[in-house]
């Protein structure tokens, strides 16, 4: 047989992953500096991209926020599967996908295509949740659960179950939000900064569910 | 059993930094790049080339920000063992900075001769000093919600928790400071504030000597105490 590829592998493929993903994201802003050093008013020219300054911080944070919570859970897996390294490539896949959303939410802003920029930036930012609560769920069919380290201060087994439930239902709130912002776009912008500002801290977040988790038994 | 997630390793932050390191001062090459149509169409290439001095001088200069930056970060970074979530955020805006620096670059290098000269040095500035902003940001949010900010430090690590939380409070208080003035004072006399920003990068290409100098100040101030 084959021995899986070790985990160290897809961290390290990771750090590059995120690094040129957090670091395109300024692509967009030497763009628009060209821009705005050739008008005619600076200020005014400065003060009408506002929505690619905003968009590249909210990019930055989102990059950030999930390269911290890919961490926080990463130190504990001792092993791979091919549904887990499916599902890790599925989250390299959204964000390197990021830079093209951040994009397209920077020039969608106030324009009649708002709709559709805050959309596929939204279906970006969730599209991972429903992808990992599947390689969770055929990961314990196929071999009978997540393997950890020893040191997993939790149940395995407990903690899948709350994994999924939390899964779904980030995924019903991603799926809400995403149709909401065809109907008002702003509105699903704050509510996508929400979700962004609630995951980044992740350790405390995690923490928190274990003790409800052991609460539980 | 130890009810509770561990934080990251502080080599996770490290290898996602040299990434970013390395992209961000690849990038600082397009605006170099972009030149070669035009100055291999010129007739004067030389001509063409000094013309162009600005963007050259532009990408020294953010080459060796983000240079002295990335130094700095490792010289200290070494001794560093954990991470807590203000670890974590303070270096995450240090990053965000960092590939800002690029943008920062190109808008200094297209100013420069214009009458917008004064708008490429404050977002340079800006780029510059945002790192202490942040940090006081992420610091005081920490101190709000009462979270253990300080990591563990390596055992030949040559200054105690008190002594650290004392240094870096106090930097980040004077370079915040010194940050506003100079980015304000850019809006007025742009030169004087760029060659402000020169004395800062300067005085970071060294950080074992300013480390050495924070040191030998930590074990005056012990002895005279």
């Amino acid at each position: 047989m084959v021995k899986n590829i070790p985990v160290s592998k897809v961290l390290s493929l990771s750090d590059g992953v995120f690094s040129i993903a957090i670091t395109l994201l300024v692509l967009d802003l030497i763009h628009v500096g060209s821009e705005i050093t050739s008008a005619r008013d600076f200020n005014e020219a400065l003060a009408s991209k506002w929505p690619v300054f905003a968009a590249f911080t909210l990019g930055f944070l989102v990059i950030a926020s999930i390269w911290y919570d890919y961490h926080a859970l990463g130190q504990y897996f001792a092993e791979t599967n091919e549904i887990w390294v499916w599902e890790q490539i599925f989250t390299f896949f959204t964000v390197t996908l990021i830079p093209f959303g951040v994009s397209i939410l920077g020039q969608g802003v106030n324009t009649p295509n708002m709709n559709w920029a805050v959309f596929y930036f939204g279906v970006i930012l969730f599209a991972r949740s429903p992808v990992t609560l599947l390689a969770i769920y055929l990961t314990r069919l196929k071999y009978g659960g997540l393997r950890m380290t020893p040191d997993f201060p939790v149940n395995v087994r407990a903690f899948e179950n709350f994994s999924m439930v939390g899964l779904g239902i980030t995924t019903v709130y991603g799926g809400l939000v995403v149709s909401l912002s065809l109907i008002n776009a702003w509105l699903a912008l704050i509510l996508y900064s929400i979700y962004v500002l609630v995951r980044m801290a992740p350790i405390s977040n995690w923490n928190n569910t274990l003790k409800f988790i052991e609460k539980r038994g | 059993m130890n009810n509770r997630l561990k934080d990251i390793s502080h080599k996770l932050i490290d290898s996602l930094s040299d990434g970013i390191f390395a992209i961000a001062l690849t990038l600082l090459g397009l605006e170099v790049v972009s030149l070669v149509p035009e100055i291999s169409r010129s007739e004067d290439v030389l001509h063409s080339l000094q013309e162009h001095l600005p963007v050259f001088s532009s990408f020294l200069l953010g080459f060796v920000v983000l240079f002295s930056w990335w130094y700095s970060y490792h010289a200290t970074s070494q001794y560093v063992l954990n991470t807590t979530v203000v670890v974590v955020w303070s270096h995450g805006f240090t990053l965000m900075w960092v590939t800002l620096m690029p943008f920062a670059i190109a808008m200094l290098a297209q100013t420069v001769d214009t009458p917008n000269l004064k708008w490429g040095v404050f977002f340079f500035s800006i780029c510059l000093h945002g790192q202490y902003w942040t940090n006081l940001i992420v610091g005081g949010l920490g101190m709000i919600f009462k979270v253990d900010g300080l990591p563990r430090f390596a055992e030949d690590f040559p200054l105690d928790k008190e002594q650290v939380q004392k240094w870096i409070f106090l930097s980040t208080i004077v370079f915040s400071v010194g940050g506003i003035l100079v980015t304000t004072l850019s809006l007025f006399y742009p030169l004087v504030s760029l060659g402000l920003c020169g004395l800062l990068i300067l005085s970071t290409f060294n950080p074992n000597q300013g480390f050495g100098r924070i040191l030998s100040r930590s074990k005056k101030a012990n002895s005279n105490g």
